[in-house]
């Protein structure tokens, strides 16, 4: 048995038992006690969507944020920065001369 | 002192493992995790190494990861600048998985490692670049203590071509083309336009070029090489970007252009491949080969080498290889088995280990058997858990039966030894079968492979007697090259192409071209298929079978016996040879009636 139904057991324990005092002692406090656990059984039906679905808003929410600031630096920092770059003019071949005889394995770059 | 070598995130991941500056196991992820061309970090084929050798991460001297994050994030980041305001969609694409993780690189390597073992200490982790890592890969497993190195593919950081002399104590980056002039790229636009996909279907553009009509191709040809680059005296290349959106949007091409060019729109892999999308194939395939010659020449005139390792994507492109071997600039080509970027696992570490030390060459082939190997008890339980029947006999003792089968025609599952390392199933993970039957291609594509009927299979043949029946005579043990069937005749046709069209002695090995995608063998690199294709000799006369990787569409070669036994109850092979057990497919229908085949991406 894992958690959930354990505790979903639980609930229908103090459902008969409350049931009881209520119907056959005639205990009245039982019906807020019976109350209680008919809202905790639906509530915990209802809660891991509940959850999903928090979990999803949130996650939309958070990916418009980082949308919208990716977005800004586009527009702020990469649109003016573009107009600095210039275009590499090709004429006569597209090698690049290296020369080079040494990698830096050391760093990332 | 052990070197392990890592690739990962961008398309086939890798891990080798380096002993003294020998590579002792090397695997790809994708066979671990059976997700064709798995870009995930290496776990399980660190764990494999690992496991193999009886070592941990900790006893590692150095670990070396195959290219510079850093630098390609560089390039991003100006290429987007470059072409704003029409790189917003990339620009969006690109970020969160850049600055959410992959800048702290060492932090998500690290995060990797302690996965694999918890105990790790958290050894600094190197990096290599991108093309040296292809170029190591290449010239530190070759036979050559002095090299020219070519390297060419899609994009690495910023190189998407480089030129290089290697001698043992030495290497020198002499040029570099950069991004995004690249012919890899151009290759892949290419095969996205006719509809197959990029970093998969690249072989199936290669292999479907024969079917051209070849005026037609010229013109296509022409069209190509006005509109869509620009090639140099040198062979470097310059794109017409205005034709293409890869440096800047989510696709490659510039789909109206490419239709207003062409007068065909981009094939969709659904829609049939008619006759000018074969036109289309063979023009980028002499397109491309046009510009590999002229480079190679001019990797001759700046390096005055008689050696040339070529490695990269593009080097797997066997065809543009045999012609840049035709050429004979150089006296000696070498292309490692896995020259993509898998390779450049191996290529990060023994880069790194020989960059103080002096290489000393090979005199010996380079084994490519790098990968797991499975004892009889493992194999045995694999059987047990699909409770199939089978025979248990000594492997050379079945030969001669196995030899016999083939060549009444049967298809048989080849597992034996180490997995191969590399792309191409090298005998050890292949299937098997006569290449003297006309329909069998059909059968092979149709029945066992489940993938498109004009892919050509590739021959299998003992490196001694390769002579008798292929033209030029080298050995080919990675089927790096193709040569040509010395009985071909082509049947003059005026209707669709087909291999219909064509006289061989093997006609399920011959591609329209009178070209066979050839692997030569000897009883050194792999005793027992050289033994098989001796008796297959006794009995039909021809020591030649058809060798196709131990697959099926999308999957990626097998690996374990479990493997294996999956592809053969799905498939309607005849025979699964497992080691040294033996399932026959009609002891087994019941098995294979009731099995549930598993369902790849087709790719």
């Amino acid at each position: 048995m894992n958690q959930a139904q354990l505790n979903n057991l639980a609930l229908k324990i103090l459902l008969v038992s409350h049931g009881y005092l209520l119907f056959v002692e005639k205990q009245s406090f039982s019906a807020y006690t019976i109350g209680l656990v008919i809202l905790t059984i639906i509530f915990s039906r209802f809660s891991e969507k509940l959850n999903l679905a928090i979990e999803t808003q949130v996650k939309n929410i958070a990916q418009f944020l980082l949308i919208s600031v990716l977005t800004i630096i586009y527009i702020l920092v990469f649109i003016p920065f573009s107009f600095f770059r210039k275009k590499h003019l090709v004429t006569k071949s597209n090698f690049t001369i290296m020369e080079s005889d040494q990698i830096q394995f050391e760093r990332p770059w | 002192m052990y070197t392990l070598g890592i690739s990962a995130f961008y398309h086939d991941s890798a891990a080798a493992l380096i002993k003294n500056g020998k590579v002792i196991f090397a695997a790809q992820e994708e066979r671990f995790t059976r997700i064709k061309g798995d870009s995930n970090f290496p776990t399980n084929a660190i764990r494999f190494l690992l496991t193999e050798e009886g070592i941990t991460l900790n006893d590692l001297e150095n670990i070396v990861y195959y290219d510079k994050p850093w630098k390609k994030f560089e390039r991003i980041v100006d290429t987007i600048l470059l072409t704003s305001p029409r790189s917003f969609k990339q620009f969006l694409n690109a970020m969160p998985s850049w600055l959410g993780e992959k800048l702290y690189f060492r932090t998500l390597l690290k995060k990797h490692f302690k996965n694999i073992d918890p105990s790790f200490n958290g050894k600094r982790v190197m990096f290599s670049d991108h093309h040296f890592s292809h170029a190591a890969s290449c010239f530190y497993t070759s036979p050559f203590e002095e090299s020219a190195a070519l390297v060419v593919d899609g994009v690495g950081e910023w190189a998407t071509l480089s030129i290089y002399k290697f001698t043992k104590n030495s290497h020198k980056l002499l040029k570099q083309m950069n991004f995004p002039h690249s012919i890899g790229i151009l290759y892949s636009a290419f095969t996205f336009y006719c509809g197959f996909k990029i970093n998969s279907g690249e072989y199936k553009l290669m292999g479907l070029a024969p079917y051209g009509r070849d005026k037609e191709a010229i013109k296509i040809q022409e069209i190509i090489e006005k509109n869509l680059f620009t090639t140099f005296d040198d062979g470097s290349i310059e794109l017409n970007l205005e034709n293409f959106e890869f440096h800047h949007g989510l696709k490659t091409i510039n789909d109206k252009r490419w239709k207003e060019l062409f007068k065909h729109s981009v094939r969709s892999e659904e829609d049939e491949l008619t006759q000018f999308y074969c036109d289309f194939a063979k023009a980028s395939q002499l397109a491309v080969e046009k510009i590999l010659l002229k480079i190679t020449k001019h990797v001759k005139e700046i390096t005055l080498s008689e050696n040339l390792c070529f490695s990269g994507g593009v080097a797997l492109n066997c065809v543009a290889n045999s012609k840049i071997k035709e050429q004979n600039l150089f006296r000696n080509i070498w292309i490692h088995p896995a020259p993509g970027d898998a390779g450049g696992a191996i290529g990060a570490a023994l880069g790194f280990y020989f960059k103080d030390k002096q290489y000393k060459k090979r005199e010996d082939h380079f084994n490519a058997y790098l990968g797991p190997e499975y004892s009889d008890q493992e194999i045995l339980r694999s059987i047990k858990k699909f409770k199939l029947k089978h025979n248990k006999k000594v492997i050379v003792e079945s030969i001669e039966s196995i030899a016999k089968d083939l060549a009444e025609g049967k298809v048989l599952g080849w597992f034996q030894g180490k997995m191969e390392w590399g792309p191409r199933a090298l005998g050890n993970r292949s299937i098997l079968a006569s290449p003297l039957e006309q329909t069998m291609q059909k059968k092979l594509n149709l029945k066992i492979k489940f993938r498109e009927g004009f892919r050509p299979f590739a021959p299998i043949t003992i490196e001694s007697k390769a002579h008798k029946y292929f033209e030029p005579n080298y050995s080919n043990p990675y089927m790096q090259f193709t040569q040509r069937v010395k009985s071909y005749k082509k049947i003059d046709s005026e209707e669709f192409k087909s291999l219909s069209n064509i006289e061989s002695d093997f006609p399920s090995i011959t591609h329209l071209d009178g070209s066979a995608r050839l692997q030569t063998v000897n009883s050194e690199q792999n005793p027992l298929i050289t033994c098989l294709l001796e008796k297959f000799e006794l009995v039909t006369g021809y020591p030649i079978l058809i060798n196709t990787s131990f697959n099926v569409r999308g999957e990626p070669i097998v690996c374990s016996p479990i493997d294996a036994i999956r592809c053969f109850l799905s498939t309607e092979m005849d025979i699964l040879v497992l080691g040294n057990f033996i399932l026959r497919r009609e002891e087994n229908l019941d098995a294979i009636t009731n099995f549930k085949p598993e369902v790849f991406n087709k790719d």
